[in-house]
């Protein structure tokens, strides 16, 4: 249970990377969807005790960020992959998750063997573990990554733009695992990639220069693109007043998704929308 | 409290794995090491002629001087090393002993020279190479906060410095006993463990927590090439300060000139300079330790 009150943060002065967010965060996936530089980073660091908001506060499980012992406390609860994930490049990776599991005050040996063994199991690298982390991928960084953040069994599981650099497959066994996790804790996925968050949110907020767009169920925000969404068929020519979202050739000619209210004359067909279109609605208005 | 404890043994057992396999500390010991052995072993006997202050050359025109309460004759190129205070009579095995460890400290003094300014620019990066690994985020996402960091980091370093100290000790003093014959054990390992060890760790410490706001390797080991000339200067201060306490173990090493400070000054006087510096030290450290503890928090305070 995250519980986000007024928090503003700025760097700069005169710059607010967030302005002004509230938010209550339970149980389940929780996607936080937004273009680059929105403020995803920020407020995930600010969720993770990294840095101190400028105004406002926030609560993980009862314990109050503001206050350093009880962040110490918080930050036991929660798991957290940055979105530039860094490794020691000259320990193994099973050194590696040891040393993070004694950091997180998994003191005895054999709880933390035992908890290694399982998120190695669960990431898929048995075969890697005792491999330099500096031999390593991208895409297995990324799951060492993950091991970490699963570590000492987190209440909340905070991942940052996880599936940049994952190929395809890769991408798609990390959204199940990420969906497996979040049956029974709370599992926050920043992203600016709608298909990571589509299937599997129970909730999604939408940040847009640190100001708070949306925050509802994937439905609602399907639910407010309702009518807003057409296909037009032309003879190659782009209709012109709207957004195009896709673009399908076929022998009839070309046939444009479109959102928004396109000219009688396209003669446009209403379609229901996804949460890609939904997405893009809300943030084509002001 | 106990997981502090288990997080700053978990950073010194990891921590100490990363340093061994940068090689830092292995670049660290040998030079350290060719340095010493190089003086042992092209040191001459002349040469230590030349740093003994020679009272007079024959023993029974010599006017003794009652503050130091020792004499010293050399006859062709033969020392002979007399201690007039107190009823001991130095022998020929004495002067053995005491003609092989001139030498030694000599290598000692130089080597600890170079061991100091090679820590001051070797240590500066332990801190800004998290930052290069982007290992910081991680790091303090756990419950881990920044004094313990801190301390974690400077403890890793001072084993990895007492694991160096070790073996090199062990090694030029088969060395030194190889070429030279028996020296005076006693007031080697003192060197080691009151002059060496102290004013090592003291460098590893400003070392790794003064550059510790640099955010490349680039910058820290610049800010630590800056810090050298401090470190010579504290070097100064530890040879003509901790180098006394050669005197308390045996007073006829006042004569070798290359420590030689107040040699007149009692037993107590030297100890309580002594006992001073070490608390200087402790002082000059914990302030480095605040100074890091402010960078760190305002780091993440931004
Ligand atoms: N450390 C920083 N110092 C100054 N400005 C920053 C810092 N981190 C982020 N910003 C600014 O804050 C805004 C939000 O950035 P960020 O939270 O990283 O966005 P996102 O993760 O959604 O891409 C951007 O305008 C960015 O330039
Ligand atoms: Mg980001």
């Amino acid at each position: 249970m995250i519980e986000i009150q007024h928090l503003s943060k700025k760097y700069r002065r005169d710059v607010f990377a967030l302005c002004e967010i509230d938010l209550t965060i339970g149980t389940g996936m929780f996607g936080l969807l937004g273009p680059n530089g929105a403020g995803k980073t920020t407020l995930i660091r600010l969720i993770a005790g990294l840095i101190t908001p400028t105004h406002g506060q926030i609560t993980v499980w009862g314990h109050r960020m503001h206050l350093a012992r009880e962040r110490q406390a918080a930050k036991g609860l929660i798991g957290y992959l940055p979105q530039d994930l860094g490794v020691y490049p000259n320990l193994t990776a099973f050194e590696f998750l040891d040393y993070m599991a004694i950091l997180k005050g998994v003191v005895d040996r054999k709880t933390r063997a035992q908890q290694i063994q399982q998120v190695i199991e669960a990431v898929r690298l048995q075969e890697a573990a005792d491999q330099r982390l500096k031999t390593y991928s991208g895409g297995m960084k990324r799951r060492i990554g993950i091991a970490q953040a699963l570590l000492n069994d987190p209440k909340v599981i905070i991942v940052d733009e996880p599936t940049a650099g994952l190929d395809p497959e890769e991408r798609v066994r990390f959204r199940n695992m990420l969906a497996d996790l979040s049956q029974d804790r709370t599992v926050i996925l920043s992203t600016h990639i709608i298909e990571d968050v589509s299937q599997s949110c129970q909730e999604l907020a939408i940040l847009e220069r640190g100001k708070l767009k949306f925050h509802g169920s994937p439905r609602t925000l399907i639910r407010e693109a309702r009518g807003k969404v057409w296909t037009i068929l032309t003879d190659g020519q782009r209709p012109q007043g709207v957004t195009v979202v896709s673009t399908l050739q076929s022998e009839r000619g070309t046939s444009y998704r479109v959102i928004g209210d396109p000219p009688a004359y396209y003669d446009p067909q209403s379609v229901e929308p996804l949460l890609e279109d939904g997405y893009i609605w809300k943030m084509q208005i002001q | 409290m106990t997981t502090m404890i288990a997080q700053l043994s978990g950073i010194v057992r990891y921590e100490s794995k990363i340093q061994q396999r940068t090689f830092r500390w292995m670049l660290v010991g040998v030079s350290f090491m060719v340095i010493s052995l190089l003086i042992v072993i092209i040191y001459s006997p002349q040469q230590a002629a030349l740093r003994i202050n020679i009272v007079d050359t024959t023993f029974f025109d010599v006017e003794f001087d009652e503050n130091s309460g020792t004499l010293i004759t050399i006859e062709r190129a033969q020392l002979k090393v007399f201690e007039v205070l107190g009823d001991r009579v130095i022998t020929e095995s004495d002067l053995q002993r005491f003609w092989n460890t001139i030498p030694v400290l000599d290598a000692l003094r130089i080597g600890l020279l170079m061991l100091l300014a090679l820590l001051t620019v070797m240590m500066s990066d332990v801190i800004p190479l998290d930052r290069k690994d982007k290992m910081r985020e991680t790091l303090f996402s756990t419950p881990l906060n920044a004094l313990t960091y801190l301390i974690g980091k400077v403890l890793t370093v001072w084993v990895n410095l007492w694991r160096i100290c070790a073996i090199g000790a062990v090694i030029l003093a088969l060395v030194v006993w190889i070429f030279r014959g028996p020296f005076d054990w006693t007031l080697y390992l003192v060197i080691w463990g009151m002059v060496i060890v102290p004013s090592a760790m003291l460098v590893c410490a400003l070392s790794v927590l003064l550059p510790s706001f640099a955010h490349n390797r680039r910058v820290a080991i610049g800010f630590s090439v800056i810090l050298l000339p401090l470190v010579i200067l504290l070097y100064a201060v530890i040879i003509f300060g901790l180098m006394d306490v050669i005197v308390l173990i045996d007073p006829a090493y006042r004569f070798t000139n290359g420590f030689l400070t107040f040699p007149e000054l009692p037993e107590a006087v030297i100890l309580g300079n002594i006992a001073r510096l070490y608390g200087q030290g402790l002082l000059i450290g914990l302030l480095a330790l605040l100074i890091a503890w402010f960078f760190q928090i305002r780091e993440q305070r931004r």
